[in-house]
């Protein structure tokens, strides 16, 4: 492998020297980190920068060091963070790094900005590798104290450098380690020791599950589509709550037999708003008369089986073939949670999600939780706090569990 | 007052083909008027050739010297095939040609299109088109609204449209040589005869042809084995002559196996590679013994060695009629031809043929059958006709029996047709007398070549199941461009679908094609990029090309130190080529004395630095990008140079 500088050099015949940007001012904190969480392909980008920022901006908000996110307008915007997204042009980037106490980032131009300004650089690699992308101009070498380059564990094999995987190897790469990078290039103890012992595969999918026993806003959560689970509700389910919530805004909109709304006339009206209509039959099968008037009201239902007795599922299609609907079959990720935890102090677990249930303003970490009415104030929870935890195995594909105990 | 100025788009004239004959004809005798200043921008052909010298009028080839308009002709079949058509170019020669009256003479695909350009409306345009086989094409009569000016080669397509109402389509023939073809005394037609050891009393039935009649010759050996079947004693006192390259195409000599025609009773024009004298002997191979010099230099007449003009009047003249058997073509020359050297002519009414029976009274209509031809390769499911093999064996008794006065009266005729019909005097008359009746025009903006774009890259593509609507809407939508189904760009992406390629890498493509045609809007030409005062002050130029990203352009600007040190301020100027939203990387270094746009053209060193007559547009080029964006090579699993040495050393 030849690194890019290098074959540029061959290529050219020119001998290399550290480039020259013009650097325009901007304003900054006094203090700061510089975070990066984009790249030109998707492949580049690592997914848990959040995580990392989670561990440790308190410990940096008390030595009175911000975080500054980088990049161009359409990145995700990571929370406590400063956003400089698509507010600043090449120049002022440079600037911006110049000054900065740290760069973290994908592979992508601002690492190599901060390495010819000599910074301290945290950067992750996957399709690529820091032998032909990595930062070239800092006076240490790399993966001295102040540069670090991250990689996942390739289990043997090479880079894919393919710009399209799935799922993205460098994601493997435990954030964690990331954590206790910007401790050792700053100087800072956040004071504990962190473990993934757990990712689970749809743990960065965000997703909110409302039960219908409440008006909801029409803009909670930026608007993006969120699930209405009246199959959720706990008493009878209140119909005009949920076709008014309906009138609002767009849901996907989660029911079953015991559990549907009867008023399909209205229901009907409110079409436009509804996603898609979900009627589950695991535990219950459903009514074909009811199957009839829907489809008579132009509402088209998807039948959902999260169960695994294939025959149960095929009775309900034959028994609804003439509505030419569509059925789904979902197979939640299967986890041996026991295996997971065997060896390790519960107390220390944390269990982080993305995937959270409201009901009555309330938040829950898992539908496990909203049934035994353990309501969280913010999307972790030390493990043990839940009820029955070894009955998550079905919703543990939403959850980081990691291990959290003090130095 | 200046005089009439004349232009027409069509095949170079310099080309033996039916239309550069047609052009070169017509430019003649419009030369010869000294009435107009002429030019002629042709099909085909570059656009400065010093062949072109050999006509007195001015010829301007349709395709640019331009690299950028070659190489997009290499890329995109359907872009080619319209650019040799002159359809990009032709609002530009407008422009500089500033014509009164406009000719666009070709194959419907090849000049409709003027009726969509700017000049369509101001300037009076003709579209002088080949039809020769029904059905018209579609856009043929989308499009008979909007051409005030719509000629026909050929009566039959005429006649299709006044069925539609489009009373305003008119028939003008072609023009032909009429000079060189004529009848000659009997005396001279028995010493030909006696020359090619032809019996005088012998009944020589001829057929002059090539290409897709060629598929005929099995329909006229069969008519002529009927004939032989039912009249046996013509088998020593008739011959089928068939004018052609045995050679190629159809087994001439299996048919006449198949038919039993005995071999002895199908002649052929030889020629001799040497002397270049004919012959017209039974068919016999290639490479035959020329029965003059005994050496085996005898071959059939072809494309690339056939007889002169007055060597195949000599070959009609010897004929006692001229039988072919269908036409497939707006204007057959070969019937002309024969009409001209008083041959009766036999052919079926349809296409051009309908021409022939329809208004030569020497003629004598074969019956036939239609058939579909299939929808293959460059053709389409037109409709074609074949004779019946009994009709030419009657008509071929019905000549042998005609009374001498009776056929002497349809020879006649039959010429006068041609003569009428066909001659240099006659057409270019009728088109001079229409070029005259147009006016000079004086207003100055009537010629600008004012086209605006309308390529959309960011087109609104419906997904649908047909994928060939999918391709045709990509074509309509994306590049503004109408091609139909046979087209073989469309063909092409078509057979791209079938073999599995992905509908988003094509609708790519089409969004990357009409990105660069409006790039090119932007960027006329790559010399604009740089300083004209470069020659002035006698810098040389180097241009370092990297057009993305980010990260490997500020990366190669760490070479620009080590560059400059190289190529000093006093004597080279250096530029930079990179995408425009990238400027700001390189903007303000002090090794790089000018940023430019990045234009796919510098991709090529042949185009930026010069080849052969090509000068290029700087002295040197360097393009780092393409050892790691066009070419993966750097990630290869094994050392690099420098690791290798180090290994090497310890």
């Amino acid at each position: 492998m030849s690194h890019l500088l290098e074959t540029y050099s061959l290529q050219t015949g020119a001998k290399t020297s550290k480039p020259f940007i013009i650097k325009n001012f901007y304003p900054v904190p006094e203090k700061y980190i510089t975070i990066h969480n984009s790249s030109g392909m998707g492949s580049k980008n690592y997914d848990y920068f959040q995580d990392v920022i989670d561990e440790i901006s308190e410990c940096l908000n008390k030595n009175g060091i911000k975080i500054v996110q980088i990049g161009g307008a359409e990145d995700l915007p990571l929370n406590n963070c400063i956003h400089l997204q698509g507010k600043t042009n090449y120049n002022q980037t440079a600037y911006v790094i110049e000054n900065s106490l740290l760069h973290i980032g994908n592979d992508s131009f601002p690492v190599h900005l901060a390495s010819a300004s000599d910074k301290p650089i945290i950067a992750l690699y996957s399709i690529t590798t820091p032998k032909i992308a990595g930062p070239c101009f800092n006076s240490k070498e790399v993966n001295d104290y102040k540069v670090f380059c991250f990689s996942p564990d390739y289990n043997g094999k090479k880079p894919s450098f393919n710009p399209n995987e799935n799922p993205k190897t460098i994601n493997t790469i435990n954030f964690e380690n990331i954590v206790q990078a910007i401790e050792k290039v700053l100087g800072l103890n956040i004071g504990y020791n962190i473990k993934t012992l757990f990712k689970g595969d749809k743990y960065l999918v965000k997703v909110i599950e409302f039960v219908p026993d409440t008006l909801i806003r029409p803009d909670f959560a930026g608007g993006s589509l969120i699930n209405m689970r009246a199959d959720l509700c706990k008493q009878d389910i209140d119909e005009n709550l949920i076709l008014a919530n309906l009138k609002n805004r767009k849901f996907n909109l989660f029911i079953k037999n015991s559990k549907k709304i009867k008023n399909v006339h209205v229901l009907s009206s409110l079409k436009e708003n509804i996603a898609n209509l979900f009627i589950d039959v695991t535990d219950e099968s459903v009514d074909p008369e009811y199957i009839k008037i829907l489809t008579e009201h132009g509402i088209k239902p998807t039948i959902l089986y999260t169960g695994e007795n294939e025959e149960y599922f095929n009775e309900i299609k034959i028994n609804l073939i003439n509505f030419n609907l569509n059925f789904v079959k979902y197979s939640p990720q299967k986890v041996d949670i026991e295996n997971i935890l065997k060896n390790t102090d519960t107390k220390n677990i944390v269990l982080k999600t993305n995937r959270l249930v409201l009901s009555s303003g309330k938040i829950y970490l898992s539908i496990l939780s909203y049934i035994n009415n353990e309501s969280s104030d913010s999307n972790f929870e030390k493990l043990d706090k839940i009820k029955n935890y070894k009955n998550l195995d079905k919703e543990l594909e939403f959850c980081y569990l990691y291990i959290k105990e003090d130095k | 007052m200046r005089k009439k100025r004349v232009l027409f788009l069509t095949d170079y004239a310099g080309v033996n083909t039916g239309f550069g004959k047609n052009i070169k004809l017509l430019l003649s005798y419009l030369y010869k008027t000294k009435k107009y200043d002429l030019y002629h921008a042709a099909c085909g052909v570059g656009r400065d050739s010093p062949e072109f010298q050999k006509f007195p009028w001015k010829t301007i080839g349709v395709i640019p010297n331009d690299p950028s308009f070659i190489q997009r002709m290499q890329q995109d079949q359907h872009f080619a095939r319209m650019a040799s058509y002159g359809e990009p170019q032709i609002g530009k020669i407008v422009e500089e040609v500033k014509p009164d009256v406009i000719f666009a003479i070709q194959d419907s695909w090849g000049a409709l299109f003027v009726a969509d350009k700017p000049f369509f409306k101001k300037i009076p345009t003709v579209c002088w088109i080949t039809f020769d086989s029904l059905p018209l094409l579609s856009d043929t009569v989308d499009k008979a609204n909007k051409i005030k000016n719509y000629w026909t080669w050929s009566d039959f397509a005429e006649h299709e449209f006044h069925k539609l109402g489009f009373n305003h389509v008119k028939t003008q023939y072609p023009l032909t040589n009429t000079d060189n073809f004529f009848p000659l005394t009997d005396l001279d037609k028995r010493n030909i005869r006696h020359r090619h050891g032809i019996e005088q009393d012998c009944k020589i039935f001829g057929f002059v042809f090539r290409n897709q009649l060629r598929k005929l010759v099995g329909t006229l050996i069969s008519g002529y084995a009927e004939f032989l079947k039912q009249n046996p004693e013509m088998e020593n006192k008739s011959k089928l002559l068939l004018h052609t390259h045995f050679a190629e195409g159809w087994d001439i000599m299996r048919f006449a196996k198949q038919y039993g025609v005995p071999e002895k009773n199908i002649l052929c024009t030889y020629i001799c590679k040497e002397t270049h004298k004919y012959f017209i002997l039974p068919y016999t191979g290639q490479d035959i013994e020329n029965p003059e010099t005994k050496k085996k230099t005898l071959i059939t007449t072809s494309v690339s060695l056939g007889v002169t003009d007055a060597q195949l009047n000599e070959v009609y003249n010897i004929m006692d009629a001229y039988l072919h058997p269908a036409t497939s073509g707006a204007c057959e020359i070969p019937i002309v031809e024969a009409a001209l050297t008083e041959k009766i002519v036999s052919t079926c009414d349809y296409s051009f043929g309908w021409n022939v029976v329809n208004h030569n009274k020497g003629c004598i209509p074969m019956d036939y059958s239609f058939y579909n031809e299939p929808p293959m390769g460059a053709s389409t499911q037109f409709l074609k006709s074949q004779p019946y093999p009994s009709s030419i064996s009657k008509i071929m008794k019905k000549i042998c029996e005609m009374k001498p006065q009776r056929k002497k009266e349809m020879e006649i005729a039959s010429r006068k047709w041609a003569l009428d019909n066909y001659s240099v005097s006659v057409n270019g008359k009728k088109i001079e007398d229409f070029i005259d009746q147009q006016q000079i025009i004086t207003e100055d903006n009537v010629w600008n070549d004012k086209e605006i774009k309308k390529v959309n890259p960011k087109a609104q593509i419906d997904q649908m199941d047909d994928d060939l609507q999918w391709v045709l809407q990509l074509y309509n939508k994306i590049l503004d461009a109408h091609p139909d189904q046979n087209d073989d760009g469309v063909k092409h992406w078509m057979m791209q679908i079938e073999r599995g390629m992905p509908k988003n890498n094509i609708e790519s493509y089409f969004r990357d094609v009409a990105n660069k045609d409006l790039e090119k809007e932007n960027v006329q030409t790559l010399e604009v990029l740089f300083d004209n005062s470069d020659k002035e002050n006698k810098l040389k130029r180097l241009l370092i090309v990297q057009p993305q990203s980010a990260g490997d352009i500020f990366i190669v600007s760490a070479l620009f130190e080590s560059i400059r040190e190289k190529f000093p301020k006093d004597k080279w100027k250096i530029y930079f080529a990179c995408e425009p939203k990238f400027v700001d990387i390189v903007f303000g270094n002090p090794n790089i004395d000018k940023i430019i746009p990045y234009n796919q053209m510098m991709d090529s060193q042949i185009v930026m630095e010069g080849h052969g007559d090509h000068s290029g547009y700087v002295d040197i080029c360097l393009n780092p990008y393409f050892s790691t964006q066009k070419l993966l090579n750097y990630t290869h699993n094994s050392y690099s140079i420098s690791q290798f040495d180090h290994e090497y050393k310890k």
